[in-house]
């Protein structure tokens, strides 16, 4: 451990850093506001923690799918009202979270980085989100109105980006 | 069938990552009919496709490159990485990692370095630092791995050889200024005590026939009315047999600027002694006393001083059972050749050739290698420091023994080490031999 702390680089404690802030937003978020409070702070806090040490485990995956739980939580079962400035921040939390775990686990925790690798992936996370919004912006117009209401228009989303996702899969290189 | 060819880019965790929740939202939304949740899909469903549109195929490159200029201990050594990227697609970041000798100390060469490589360019890092023991250093393998397509794809370790760097040892300052014990060539540049062909004055005789009439002194041929000539010494050249005793180590090596071992001590005194006798145009041969009892031919001239620095960086320390005695050593060694003997005289056998080859008439210098400030192990119990003085005081004895047996030893203390001992050699080698044929 001593030897980890004295060989750790600043780029990759700034990278796990970022993974930690967005996982606390990620987390808090998606808290059903009946349920938020400074007490499960606590919680929420130390969840956040684990991908931040662990960005190369399971740990990453159960905190983004306690996220979604939380969320469906919220508005499925307690019935909460959705806006879309909330539910995007959410969107974009759990995505830094995956994004940036996912360069810190490639980041051996003692490496030299280069500063243009940080930057270019910030970039590209940048342009996600970006693009993320204007397809939100698109899903919510064509919508009109976010639940309760049964959307065909989101049956019909989901079905595309399913079926493009399993496309791009399947392809042959 | 080519089902046996493995991927070259194989699915990270955060690709199954993003698919599972991506799917999971997505199929909540379906299933609920909740826009929402396409919303919160929408980005890990969007960095997906953007990442596997752009992925790539093809293997990324590696070489692992010095820049050699015949280095020394202490000098610069220069390496580079270079990671190659031919596919269509960038790779976001590639992870090189470089193991090297421990005495190679290479800026930040022990840490992993990640750099992006754009699609079709080549990247590299370059590490830089000194060399700081001899010997054949290595340098590699180098390994790179590389991500792509948002990290959702990571290629398989590529690995290189490794490279094997020659780090010349360097050289104690040294300078012998006295005569060599009996020049053997024709031409050379120790002043010899027979009389020939030189600037150097012996003295001023009658001209006597064979006399060349330039050597004519005609301040003295007039003051004394008869013809007289200066006669000059002769130089000769010398053969100087430089003898590695390995059958053992002792010390610490911690390099160019740390303390050295005796392998350390021997191996640079041996590139000092032969670059100062092969500048002044002598025969260097070198001799290993030890298991692989290598030699080296005696020779002279640059070519010779590079021959010796290069054998000189496989020396190892290697013990054996049994080892020639001086007597067999001497049978291959030159009558006229100086020997000096590098020995840390940590074995018994070490003081038994030297005194065979002292008794087999040959000219021997031995040379303590030992380091100076060797301690007694702190471990060991009470009876650790009365044993290490009695080992000193029995190595004390056997030196002592040597000189009385006409073996000088001298501790190796560089520039002028060897004067006071060559001097008296020289002296022995002029004197009279009992029992010596006429």
């Amino acid at each position: 451990m001593k030897r980890v702390l004295l060989r750790i680089t600043a780029a990759t404690v700034a990278v796990r850093v970022v993974v930690f802030v967005a996982a606390v937003a990620a987390l808090w978020a998606a808290v059903p506001s009946a349920l938020a409070s400074p007490r499960i702070l606590m919680p929420v806090l130390i969840l956040a923690l684990m991908p931040a040490l662990f960005p190369n485990s399971g740990v990453v995956t159960g905190v983004m799918l306690t996220v979604v739980c939380g969320w469906m939580f919220g508005t499925l079962g307690l019935g909460e009202t959705v806006s879309v400035v909330g539910t995007f921040v959410t969107a974009a939390a759990r995505y830094l979270l995956h994004s940036f775990a996912t360069l810190a686990a490639a980041l051996p925790y003692d490496a030299i980085v280069d500063t243009a690798v940080l930057l270019r992936w910030a970039a590209r996370a940048g342009l996600v989100l970006a693009g993320s919004a204007a397809m939100a912006a698109i899903v919510v117009t064509l919508a009109q109105s976010l639940p309760p209401t049964t959307s065909t228009v989101a049956i019909l989303s989901g079905f595309g980006v399913v079926a493009g996702t399993v496309w791009l899969l399947a392809r042959k290189a | 069938m080519e089902h046996d060819e493995e991927p070259q880019w194989v699915p990270t965790r955060a690709l199954g990552r993003a698919v599972l929740v991506a799917g999971f939202l997505l199929f909540g939304a379906v299933l609920f009919g909740r826009a929402d949740l396409v919303v919160l899909a929408a980005p890990l469903a969007l960095s997906v496709a953007i990442g596997l549109m752009r992925r790539p195929t093809s293997t990324p490159g590696l070489r692992l490159s010095t820049v050699e200029t015949l280095p020394v201990e202490g000098g610069e050594l220069g390496a580079t990485i270079e990671v190659d990227n031919s596919d269509t697609a960038g790779y976001d970041l590639a992870v090189l990692r470089v193991q090297h000798s421990s005495w190679l100390k290479l800026a930040d060469g022990d840490r992993p370095h990640v750099t992006s490589v754009p699609r079709q360019y080549a990247a590299a890092v370059e590490l830089a630092g000194p060399a700081v023991r001899w010997g054949r250093q290595t340098l590699g393998p180098a390994s790179v791995q590389a991500f792509a397509a948002d990290g959702l794809l990571a290629s398989r370790h590529l690995v290189t050889g490794a490279l094997s760097v020659r780090v010349y040892p360097m050289t104690d300052p040294f300078e012998a200024d006295d005569a060599m014990p009996r020049a053997a060539g024709l031409v050379g540049q120790h002043r010899s005590r027979r009389a020939g062909e030189s600037g150097e004055l012996a003295g001023v005789r009658q001209f006597a026939p064979g006399d060349r009439l330039r050597r004519i002194d005609w301040r003295v041929t007039l003051r004394t009315e008869r013809l007289h000539v200066a006669a000059t010494l002769s130089d000769r050249d010398a053969e100087v047999v430089v003898l590695l005793d390995l059958l053992a180590d002792a010390g610490k090596s911690e390099g160019v600027n740390g303390s050295a071992s005796v392998l350390d001590r021997a191996v640079r005194a041996s590139a000092a002694i032969a670059e100062h006798y092969l500048h002044l145009g002598d025969r260097v041969s070198l001799i290993e006393y030890g298991a692989s009892a290598r030699r080296l031919r005696p020779a002279s001239g640059r070519r010779q001083y590079l021959t010796v620095l290069e054998w000189l960086l496989d020396a190892r320390p290697s013990p054996t059972a049994q080892e020639r005695g001086g007597a067999q050593l001497a049978a291959s060694i030159s009558a006229d050749a100086l020997v000096v003997v590098l020995t840390p005289l940590l074995d018994g056998r070490s003081a038994a050739m030297l005194a065979g080859l002292a008794r087999a008439g040959r000219f021997v210098v031995a040379v303590d290698t030992l380091p100076t400030g060797l301690v007694a192990p702190t471990t060991g119990g009470g009876w650790t420091n009365v044993a290490w003085r009695l080992w000193r005081l029995d190595r004390e004895n056997t030196i002592g023994l040597l000189r009385e047996h006409g073996v000088p030893v001298v501790a190796w203390a560089g520039a002028g080490s060897l004067d006071t001992v060559l001097r008296d050699v020289a002296r022995l080698a002029s004197a009279p031999k009992v029992g010596a044929r006429a």
